[in-house]
């Protein structure tokens, strides 16, 4: 189903075209991270710490170089030395530790070999010495003054006075409007709850892997999967202390991403390996390694606290909250704070956010990062405030829902955005009011993502038959192609096939920022668009050309050039193609840029679950997510970013979570035991796409990749409660905690409502 | 050009608690210039991971962007993603 | 240490491969072999994404050594269509959309193929736990399993139309 504001109507943009790159995907031909092979080819192999904390007294690589085809080992040593605070030193020494190590799975050295069985073996035969430290794995013991400081060169950010001593909170983001004491006292209905989510996983299917090629002049090819390989380029560049130039990376397919293959792991080992056997060194990470290793998304602690009047309007909000983003510091907390009122026009309020550090492995970015732990906060607040005053839950969302010209929680005010339109669209889904059976509940909340710009290259070449490469720098994670072609089809009006949309690698298109923050379609659309309108004005010359007219009087319809005065007949985009040589030579355009007018998207997610009360199983029984996509340009795609992203939703608030031991030490580092929904977990996600243009995009697009993961927790979290009169407040909400709330009563499924007079 | 400026209210304490005030320049660096000297530290603040909000539109990177007598400004955090 | 010398036959051909004895099938199919569409998401059994068939069974192959596959069939997504002619499964795939990165594609196809030759009609809820062994983390699974049961019924109307055929005649 789609929702759509008055737009153009479009002969290209909004249709669904089978794929470019779809028929090697299903054919098994698709080259992903893993799939290539050079000749004579190392294996590498990292070693790892199996200490969530430690000093590393000594590291002897003696044994390990003398077996029988290892062919280089390197330790932290060999890389340029780093210092705190300057330029890349939290990717360093993630990378590759140094001194300590600083969580269970920390690099500290790699080998390369000619077998992976001698790699394995010499990987187990470098000698660590190492003196534990006591490591710091919750929240609330790295807030703990008495707990020990992990690192002793991290001073508070953002906080005044600036710290005398240093702790485990990297940075604190306050943001205030209003006078939230005097908001308060103003409210007849507050409520407040504190709630904790636990690490989750990005769960991309394809493990990390990169072959490395380095000369003996020192330049070095990378083959690898990633979301941004001009990211790869100057991330691994940095770690080696390399010119950029030295490095070409060469993009592969990339089997799932969701923010987790925004930063490197492998790419400088694999490189300096290379780099000193003289040979390529090709390194896959094993499934433990990725979720020992790899960016989880943080666990949080939040406390909201809401104020409204009788008539639902908010008048008040506060949050303190709390995320860990494991060994070093990030901006997790920002976003927290950022995101956890932004969706409300709320007169007043006061927000505290802390970075907290964690020996947990460092966090990335996961899919609207930050955005689903404080929506869970503010949307499970917000249900219990709908029940607590008598409202209908979208009702009460309707009454405070920023529209263009509400400030964001920054300051500034938004432009046109979709979220009443999202709200309207669940409310007035038949899903809304379909009857629920014995041990059911339905659950509805709302989430935001505000999307990003940031820099793009797009090169469109016109071939002599007049078909048209475009090739961009964006990694396609999930169709990105097809919907570049589509915006170069309606351009150049040509058939959405006679386009090849091609990710060239870092030494054959212009700098291009990660595929994040639902960037691609948006930004790099823009750079396509302006590439194929550059080659729209070549083409109108060549043609005023051919026909002896001035360029004024040639327009371009419908893929071809036609003359104003109709004297001359029009001329096809391969008729002008054909002429090329005779008219100017190649017909080839370039557009670059940073893009701006970025566009949020919201989303509202209704869900029914049917909860077992002898087990706590909780069955998803019927789920519907609302998006604004501002144009859908492929709505398949859209759809299915919609889908997927409310089914990690599900995930995170079901099932998912880091398990550690007392040591430190994950518990649950497979998919056997880390347990992400299956397709008999979850029933189809009917996908309706809203569509209110976003005005500052040539086809108003927003960016749709992230806002659908946003709404599941509280989702789900309200359905629970709706099914089982118990609130839980603490994620995941597996059959145990589930159980024990309904057995126990736990959970404080009463609603239970602090009256402010 | 004199423009007014809004900024994102975690800068309170480096602007004395003021979340908006009347600056003047030619483009947004040079904004910048004047409002550190009037509130040192300011400048390095603006200047590290900060967009603008100018005419409606988000920059994420806004340096040497132009600004118009009469225009107003909102300085927030940069974007980021997943 | 020696290598272990394998015959099979791989999508139709007889193949030989040298391996050691403590291989992966998938690791000696995608390293000995050179067919690289069945991938390694877990290396435990618990993702899918190396599925085949061998000897009639849907298979994990991570966990199968490769010298258990002497004398066996297998079925990789590479021998899926029949040269240019896509299996039905795969055309309801591309155009159904079910796939987003596709790392988890080649696994889903074998593991659909296996489900509609034993039960050429299955209900969605069939479809579901058949496909239980197979992780997905881009599409929440709607576009697959529709495509699955779209594919069925192609494949079935197809089946039918034969057989009247046959009846008229």
């Amino acid at each position: 189903m789609t929702v759509t504001e008055s737009r153009p109507q479009y002969k290209f943009v909004g249709t669904r075209p089978v794929r470019h790159d779809g028929v090697d995907k299903v054919t098994g031909r698709a080259r992903f991270g893993a799939d290539l092979d050079l000749p004579g080819q190392l294996v590498g192999q990292v070693v790892r710490s199996p200490h969530a904390h430690a000093r590393i007294i000594s590291i002897d690589t003696a044994v390990a170089e003398a077996m029988p085809g290892v062919k280089a080992v390197i330790t932290g040593e060999d890389f340029p030395p780093v210092e705190p605070g300057v330029g890349d030193y939290d990717m360093c020494v993630n990378l590759m530790a140094r001194d300590r190590v600083l969580y269970e799975g920390h690099a500290l050295a790699a080998v390369a070999a000619n077998t992976a069985e001698q790699a394995r073996a010499a990987a187990a035969a470098v000698e660590v010495h190492y003196e534990l430290l006591p490591p710091v794995l919750t929240i609330d013991e790295a807030l703990d003054p008495d707990s020990p400081v992990i690192h002793s060169h991290l001073f508070t950010s953002g906080v005044d006075p600036a710290p005398a001593e240093p702790s485990n909170v990297s940075g604190v983001t306050v943001f205030t409007r209003g006078d939230t004491a005097a908001g308060f006292v103003e409210a007849d209905v507050i409520i407040e709850r504190e709630l904790t989510t636990q690490p989750v996983h990005q769960g991309y299917i394809e493990p990390h892997a990169v072959v490395a090629d380095t000369d003996p002049h020192g330049r070095c090819t990378l083959w690898c999967s990633s979301q941004g390989h001009f990211n790869v380029r100057a991330q691994t560049a940095a770690m080696l202390g390399w010119e950029t130039a030295r490095i070409k990376v060469i993009p592969a397919e990339i089997g799932g991403g969701f923010g987790g293959k925004t930063t490197i792991y492998l790419e400088p080992l694999a490189a300096e390996l290379s780099a000193r056997a003289g040979r390529p060194v090709k390194m896959v990470m094993t499934r433990a390694e990725v979720f020992r290793a790899t960016g989880p998304a943080p666990g949080t602690k939040v406390r909201v606290k809401l104020g409204a009047s009788h008539d639902g309007t908010l008048v008040a909000g506060k949050a303190w909250m709390a995320y860990s983003t494991g060994a070093f510091g990030g901006v997790a907390a920002l976003l927290g704070a950022w995101t956890v009122f932004e969706s409300y026009d709320i007169a007043n309020f006061e927000v505290e956010a802390h970075n907290v550090v964690l020996n947990t492995p460092r966090s990335a970015a996961y899919r609207a990062p930050s955005a689903p732990m404080s929506a869970f906060a503010t949307e499970t607040v917000l249900d219990e405030l709908a029940r607590a005053l008598g409202i209908d839950p979208i009702e009460l969302r309707l009454r405070n829902a920023v529209t263009q010209g509400a400030l964001t929680t920054m300051g500034a005010p938004f432009d046109r955005i979709g979220f009443v339109e999202c709200l309207e669209a669940i409310r007035d889904h038949p899903n809304y009011t379909a009857p629920l059976g014995e041990n059911q509940g339905r659950g509805v909340a709302a989430g935001y993502w505000f999307n990003i710009g940031e820099s793009s290259s797009a090169t469109v070449n016109l071939n002599e038959d007049g078909t048209a490469t475009v090739v961009t720098g964006s990694p396609d994670i999930g169709g990105s192609r097809a919907s570049m072609a589509l915006m170069a089809a309606e351009e150049l009006g040509i058939d959405v096939y006679d386009i090849t949309p091609v990710v060239g690698d870092t030494e054959a298109v212009g700098f291009t920022d990660i595929t994040e923050g639902s960037r691609a379609t948006f930004a790099t659309g823009m750079a396509v668009v302006e590439a194929c309108r550059q080659i729209v004005t070549d083409l109108r010359g060549r043609a005023a050309k051919m026909m002896g007219i001035d360029v004024s009087e040639v327009d371009w319809v419908d893929g071809r050039a036609v003359h104003s005065g109709g004297e001359h007949d029009p001329l096809p985009l391969a008729a002008i193609t054909a002429n090329a040589k005779r008219t100017g030579g190649p017909i080839t355009a370039t557009g670059s840029l940073e893009a701006r007018g970025v566009g949020p998207s919201f989303a509202v997610h209704l869900c029914d679950v049917e909860v077992d009360p002898d087990t706590g199983v909780v069955r998803v029984v019927r789920y519907t997510a609302a998006q604004d996509a501002g144009t859908a340009i492929h709505p398949s795609y859209v759809e299915g970013q919609i889908q997927g992203g409310a089914t990690q939703g599900i995930g995170w608030a079901l099932n998912e979570e880091y398990v550690y031991n007392g040591d430190g030490v994950m518990e649950n580092p497979g998919f056997l035991d880390y347990r992400v929904p299956v397709a008999s977990d979850v029933p189809m996600i009917d996908a309706v796409i809203v569509e209110v243009p976003n005005p500052a995009h040539p086809y108003g697009v927003r960016g749709v990749g992230e806002t659908s993961i946003v709404p599941p927790l509280a989702t789900m979290a309200n359905a629970v409660a709706a099914a089982t009169g118990r609130r839980i407040l603490d994620l995941p909400m597996s059959p145990m905690r589930v159980l024990d709330a309904i057995v126990n009563g736990t959970g404080n499924g009463d609603g239970s409502v602090t009256t402010a007079r | 050009m004199t423009v007014k400026v809004h900024f994102s209210s975690d800068l309170r304490r480096l602007t004395g608690g003021l979340t908006s005030v009347e600056a003047s320049g030619a483009t947004v660096e040079d904004l910048i210039v004047g409002l550190d000297g009037r509130f040192p530290g300011l400048g390095d603040r603006l200047r590290t991971g900060m967009a603008v909000v100018l005419n409606g539109e988000l920059i994420a990177h806004p340096g040497y962007e132009p600004l118009d007598d009469g225009a107003e400004i909102y300085f927030m955090h940069q974007p980021s993603g997943g | 240490m020696s290598r272990v010398h394998v015959t099979c036959t791989v999508n139709g051909d007889e193949t030989e491969f040298l391996c050691d004895g403590g291989q992966s099938l998938l690791d000696a199919l995608r390293d000995e072999v050179g067919l690289t569409g069945a991938k390694e998401g877990c290396g435990t059994g618990d993702c899918g994404a190396c599925s085949v068939i061998v000897d009639g069974r849907l298979t994990c192959i991570c966990l199968m050594l490769a010298p258990e596959a002497e004398g066996a069939s297998i079925r990789t997504v590479e021998g899926l269509a029949d040269g240019d002619n896509l299996h039905p499964l795969q055309r309801c795939f591309l155009e159904g959309a079910a796939l987003q990165c596709g790392v988890c594609t080649p696994g889903f196809l074998m593991a659909a193929t296996a489900l509609l030759e034993r039960n050429p009609d299955p209900t969605e809820t069939e479809t579901r736990y058949a496909l239980a062994g197979n992780l997905c983390r881009c599409t929440g699974y709607d576009k697959i399993v529709k495509s699955v049961l779209v594919a069925a019924s192609q494949m079935n109307s197809q089946m039918n139309g034969n057989n009247e055929t046959k009846e008229n005649q």
